[in-house]
């Protein structure tokens, strides 16, 4: 199966990019959060997964897999990731950590970075200056990474596309 | 109206926006210095200076009036070219535009001098009526201001546009505050130290003036801190790394930077912020390809079929910005890893669904 997995924390963008590339209205499968910290930052949040596809010109399709954002859903991330062509990693700049989630999540698909490859995007960077990409590329480097770490607004298709653009740069050079 | 010994009347005619922004910006430099530049209405004898703009429709009309006059002030011309004084019966200065900072600034200050000087000491001066218009004071001679050499005064150069680059490193590495003039559009300051550009513009407006390469001629003016801080009063400020990126792109001369060669293999150290900063398509693909291995120009160039200048200017620019590393020159090639058929068509048709060019 073709495919490109979405992850990161929650609230980071990730539906938004999905909705903002997918051909078709994405499937959410959202509903109202309840725990604490979660409603704090919006109304709904995903649980299991979004999902959301493009049709190439020979009628292939590449599917658009979002992974929930809360850590008690990371059982689902390797099945998620399983034959994806990369990775895309959205955090959000606002959040209260936002450098301690990146290490996280490299972390946490390690195997499938080094296998294909990752595409960092961040987010909330007008709401939080908190930290700058160079504070994130930092981390990169400590963790001997080199890949695509741009800063970007998942609303914008064209932030959206250079991302994808990169993640597919990196996958095919 | 009688002036002080710190005081200069002017009567200013036919200045354009940019020059009476220029003359504002000069004004607020002299009253630091403790010369008030006081504008008359009118040219009375209260005038000691007319500042003519003769390019304006204006301006050539009252110095076609004036200059066959003896007149008691003094006349400051500023336009293209130098206006033809055969027929002229007074001595005016005159000063080539763009109008420029320090051009005007150091050419008041003499005619303060000078003014002050042929006054009487302890009263107020009469400015040119201190002399008779019959006297034999020599005129401010028909040229060009010269720079200052004083090492605490402000100094200046002319560059290539395509030499921006250069300009902005040399501010970032010496720590200096430049002014960069250009006749095609409005100037930008440079405060190397804080490593930040400051401008009237926004910083998309600012990089698309940087990255106009039919732009020639930049006029860099070395200033003091005391007047980069008053010029650059209320001014807008980017990143210093930003404008790097941008000036880099624009210069098309397809020569690397003095600090990298040809031969010595270079790799990334992280990606630039490419979706805050305009790239070409291709830059996506050396970046792809050097942050996976260190490669040499002519190999980045040959094996990958990229542009020559698109990739040196992709180089040049991210090593302004400090994303690339040189490595050693021993450094052996790996060959670029080979994506198999398959996938490398599902990405190539991912990329047309896109329209992005991989």
């Amino acid at each position: 199966m073709n495919k490109i997995v979405f992850t990161g924390p929650m609230g980071a963008g990730k539906t938004t990019a999905i909705a903002t590339v997918s051909d078709v209205p994405p499937i959410y499968t959202e509903v109202k959060a309840t725990d604490a910290e979660v409603q704090q930052r919006k109304e709904t949040t995903t649980v299991s997964m979004d999902y959301g596809y493009i049709v190439l010109e020979d009628n292939t399709r590449v599917h658009l897999y979002g992974t929930p954002g809360q850590e008690r859903f990371s059982y689902m991330w390797p099945i998620l990731t399983e034959g994806a062509l990369g990775l895309v990693l959205l955090l959000d700049n606002a959040n209260d950590d936002p450098i301690a989630d990146l290490r996280f999540y490299l972390d946490a698909f390690s195997d499938f970075i080094e296998k294909t490859g990752v595409v960092i995007g961040i987010t909330r960077c007008d709401i939080s200056q908190k930290y700058s990409i160079a504070d994130y590329q930092a981390v990169m480097m400590e963790h001997n990474l080199v890949f695509p770490l741009f800063e970007i607004d998942p609303r914008e298709a064209n932030d959206v596309k250079v991302l994808l653009h990169a993640l597919l740069a990196i996958l095919q050079y | 109206m009688s002036a002080s010994a710190s005081t200069l009347i002017v009567y200013v005619v036919g200045l354009s926006s940019t020059e009476a922004a220029v003359f504002a910006a000069v004004s607020r430099i002299l009253r630091l210095q403790n010369i008030q530049i006081k504008v008359s209405e009118k040219p009375d004898n209260s005038c000691q200076l007319i500042i003519i703009h003769v390019d304006s429709e204006r301006g050539k009309a009252i110095f076609d009036k004036l200059k066959s006059q003896e007149i008691r002030q003094h006349v400051l011309l500023l336009g293209d070219k130098k206006p033809d004084l055969s027929e002229a019966k007074m001595a005016p200065s005159f000063l080539q535009k763009p109008l420029r900072v320090q051009e005007l600034l150091e050419c008041l200050e003499n005619l303060n001098k000078k003014f002050n000087h042929q006054s009487n000491p302890s009263s107020t001066p009469k400015p040119s009526a201190a002399t008779s218009q019959t006297s034999d004071k020599k005129p401010v001679p028909v040229t060009q201001t010269k720079v200052a050499e004083s090492p605490t005064a402000d100094s200046q150069n002319t560059f290539n546009s395509m030499e921006l680059l250069s300009i902005l490193l040399s501010a970032r590495q010496e720590g200096a505050f430049y002014q960069i003039t250009n006749k095609y559009h409005s100037n930008f300051w440079v405060n190397g130290a804080k490593q930040e550009v400051l401008s009237s513009h926004g910083a998309e407006e600012l990089f698309k003036l940087i990255g106009d390469h039919h732009a020639s001629g930049y006029i860099i003016s070395s200033l003091s801190f005391e007047n980069f801080k008053v010029l650059t009063e209320n001014k807008i400020s980017v990143k210093l790394n930003d404008a790097l990126w941008y000036a880099a792109l624009a210069d098309k001369r397809g020569e690397l930077v003095a600090e990298l060669d040809e031969n010595t293999p270079v790799k990334l150290t992280s990606w630039p912020n490419m979706t805050r900063l305009s790239f070409d398509p291709s830059h996506i693909r050396i970046a792809a390809v050097l942050s996976r291995q260190a490669e040499t120009l002519n190999d980045l160039v040959s094996k990958n079929k990229l542009s020559r200048l698109d990739t040196v200017c992709f180089l040049n620019a991210a090593y302004s910005i400090h994303l690339l590393e040189k490595q050693d020159k021993t450094t052996t090639s790996v060959d670029v890893k080979v994506t198999d058929t398959k996938k490398s068509g599902l990405l190539h048709k991912i990329a047309n669904h896109l329209n992005i060019k991989l």
